[in-house]
């Protein structure tokens, strides 16, 4: 069975991830398969942020867990700097993983409420790089504390539940940037935080990431904070890709898939005038990974579907520069 | 039928027909082991039938409490103190006794919350959650009647096969599914006020256009008024006819919808849109950073509340408090409690323009 194309790839070469027909399953209670993720395919270069938007149960969290190999994904490869994770030994694939580094949205929930915030940001050091010493383990934890806006000194000594939801978010960064990773997966770490933190939040990220060249893998399901931060957007649909753009492209005048416009219009436009739509229609919601649709899986809300969408799945095809959608019908679109 | 407080009788300046609601230096407090936590303070506003107001401000600034409130539920706690005054319908509504606050719940003033599930019983379904509702207000309808307007109901508000979702355990059905379910257990009794506080706040985008619009539908045709509290600007936007800055208790601003979204005057206002990455700005742009954290409730300080984390703050903003007034002569309905009121559009207008130059 196809996947949902591979012509957004960059050269293997170029990439720092590169990620080929992913695919994960789960067993459900009833025993039968949830198909989470079923075949996608992305890239991310050295210094690249990539944006990856879709409703809540699409299967972002999954992708995200998979690259990792927490746990190992049902099939596919993650190559992380040429290197197949697919293929290492337990014990390589442990010394890999430390170039990947991931948050999760709920700050408080992923610190250890027994660790101080010293030793919260450098455990990672104290337990893979052994060979660091004392002294330069602290000024390094001082250092970046300090560049995710902490002041070490006030902070040093306290536990995560004396601090606010944006301080532990801004100390699992720290900690996270302790292991100087290649790769870092942000799993809807901004989804919490109030306006003004979330912007402090992203500005502090995307400094980050120049100064340190990093690569930035950001969930969102925000495309307003997805538009601000990445460079490419991924947008995914009941385990599947359904379109990848440059950011440029993330609008509302430019021709998109039909679930991307979906997602483009229920966004609010921030302005004083009102709006009365008038009684909405009836209500659809994604349907279950139990049992997808076949061919497109939008096809069950999809206002351009036709009889080729039930039999064929789509591709695919770069529609405009830098724009790849997959969609049967998306030509025949005009706005 | 008031109770232990005063009937405060109608001001001759209402005009019955427009004002439904009436709020007059509202303050609500709890007394804690901590101190006094000063949740709302000296809040006023009027709210006429049909109308939406939209109530934004960041988490922590009193939102839910003003909503709970002008909902009477606030004094339901031992250790609650509420002043000032609450004129719903010409009734003072500011301490409602039980019986009150029993025949105007529901009927005349109604609420939906963020999570509907912490509102439905869990081992009761769908459908008798919203026949309950319309029995307790109308006993003499059968039960039968009752299930065929309770399934009205649920089709009205959008829910696909209502006839097998009566039927159904709260558990069964999506966030949006309940989140509509609590919209219809709050429109059963026809009431003139809903208070809907962060009703989309844990729905996908998708969804809560779908919930917006059904609100708005549904306040455009029964002619009812909706407070529509969220953290998120962009909920409120098209969506009300006045909007409401909270700040830590105090209103920072208000102003007609379509002046508010093009200017604002308090700097805090101007901070929350500056700071919200929206799809409607360009990629990348820059966003602007409220620096430091909200004060704490129970911190007294003199002077304006915003003062710690403003900008503009000079000494007399830390000795006196600023009133909630006009700011222009042509705009008499845009008000914000600030000495150093900035122009939100004159400032956004100028970083914009730096910003295109920039490589
Ligand atoms: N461990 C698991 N067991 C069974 N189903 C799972 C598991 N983890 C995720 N799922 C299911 O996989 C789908 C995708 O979930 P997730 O990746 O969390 O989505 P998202 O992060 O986009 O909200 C959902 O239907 C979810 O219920
Ligand atoms: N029952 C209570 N006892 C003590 N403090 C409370 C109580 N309810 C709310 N507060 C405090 O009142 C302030 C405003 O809370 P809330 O209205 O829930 O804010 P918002 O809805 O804007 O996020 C907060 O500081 C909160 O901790
Ligand atoms: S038109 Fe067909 S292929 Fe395109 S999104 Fe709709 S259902 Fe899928
Ligand atoms: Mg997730
Ligand atoms: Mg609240």
């Amino acid at each position: 069975m196809a996947g949902t194309g591979k012509a957004h790839l960059k050269e293997k070469t170029d990439a720092r991830l590169r990620v080929e027909d992913l695919v994960v399953e789960f067993q459900a209670k009833s025993g039968q398969r949830v198909h989470a993720v079923s075949g996608i395919s992305f890239d991310i270069l050295p210094g690249e942020t990539v944006g990856i938007v879709g409703e809540s149960g699409c299967g972002k969290s999954t992708v995200a867990r998979a690259v990792m190999h927490l746990p190992q994904p049902t099939s596919g490869s993650v190559v992380l700097d040429n290197i197949d994770l697919t293929e290492l030994s337990a014990e390589k694939l442990r010394e890999s993983r430390v170039r990947m580094q991931l948050i999760f949205q709920d700050p408080i929930a992923s610190l250890n409420p027994r660790r101080r915030v010293k030793d919260l940001v450098a455990e990672g050091v104290s337990i893979w790089n052994r060979g660091d010493d004392k002294a330069r383990t602290e000024s390094r934890v001082r250092e970046l504390l300090e560049s995710v806006g902490l002041d070490p000194d006030t902070i040093w000594n306290r536990y995560p539940y004396e601090l606010s939801g944006g301080q532990c978010q801004r100390v699992s960064i720290a900690r996270a940037l302790m292991m100087r990773p290649e790769l870092l997966i942000c799993d809807e770490i901004l989804s919490s935080l109030d306006v003004s933190v979330q912007s402090q939040m992203l500005n502090l990220l995307k400094r980050t990431k120049r100064e340190l060249g990093l690569s930035l893998m950001f969930i969102s399901h925000d495309l307003g904070v997805v538009k601000n931060i990445s460079d490419r957007i991924i947008v995914m649909y009941l385990g599947k890709v359904a379109e990848v753009m440059d950011v440029e492209a993330l609008d509302r005048e430019t021709i998109h898939h039909p679930y991307t416009d979906l997602l483009l219009e229920s966004v609010p436009k921030v302005t004083g005038e009102r709006v009365f739509p008038g009684l909405p229609g009836e209500v659809q919601e994604l349907p279950s990974p139990l049992n997808p649709p076949s061919g497109c899986r939008f096809r069950t809300r999809c206002p351009l579907a036709t009889a080729l969408c039930v039999e064929e799945e789509p591709q695919l095809e770069e529609k405009a520069r830098g724009q790849f959608i997959a969609c049967h019908n998306v030509a025949s679109l005009s706005k | 039928m008031i109770g232990t407080n005063t009937l405060h009788a109608v001001p001759a300046d209402i005009e019955p027909s427009k004002t439904l609601l009436r709020v007059r230096d509202l303050s609500a407090s709890f007394s804690t082991p901590s101190g006094e936590v000063v949740s709302v303070e000296r809040v006023s506003f009027d709210l006429h039938r049909g109308k939406t107001l939209g109530i934004v401000g960041e988490s922590g600034s009193g939102k839910s409490v003003l909503g709970r409130t002008i909902m009477g539920l606030t004094g339901l706690s031992g250790n609650a103190t509420v002043s000032g005054q609450i004129l719903f319908d010409g009734v003072d509504f500011t301490n409602p006794d039980k019986k009150l606050r029993s025949e105007f719940l529901g009927s005349k003033i109604a609420m939906i919350f963020q999570d509907p599930l912490s509102s439905l019983n869990p081992v009761k379904l769908v459908g008798t959650h919203v026949t309950e509702t319309l029995r307790q207000h109308d006993r003499s309808l059968s039960r039968r009647d009752a299930k065929e307007q309770a399934i009205g109901l649920l089709d009205k508000v959008r829910i696909p096969d209502p006839q097998r979702r009566f039927g159904q355990y709260p558990h069964e059905l999506s966030g949006g599914m309940r989140q509509r379910v609590g919209i219809a257990i709050a429109l059963a009794c026809s009431p003139q006020l809903l208070v809907a506080d962060e009703p989309t706040t844990a729905l996908d985008v998708t969804v809560q256009k779908h919930v917006l619009d059904l609100l708005g539908a549904i306040c455009e045709e029964q002619g009812m008024a909706m407070i529509l509290v969220s953290h998120d600007l962009g909920v409120v936007a098209g969506r009300s006819d006045e909007v409401m800055v909270m700040y830590a208790g105090r209103i920072q601003e208000k102003a007609p919808a379509s002046e508010f979204f093009v200017r604002q005057y308090h700097p805090y206002a101007y901070g929350l849109l500056a700071s919200k990455p929206m799809l409607d700005s360009p990629a990348h742009a820059e966003l602007l950073s409220i620096t430091g954290r909200p004060p704490d409730p129970t911190d007294r300080f003199p002077g304006c509340r915003f003062a710690p984390r403003c900008q503009n703050a000079r000494a007399i903003c830390r000795e006196q408090e600023p009133l909630l007034e006009p700011v222009s002569d042509a705009a008499p309905e845009h008000k914000a409690a600030c000495f150093f009121p900035i122009d939100g559009l004159a400032v956004r207008t100028t970083v914009d323009n730096s910003q295109e130059g920039a490589p």
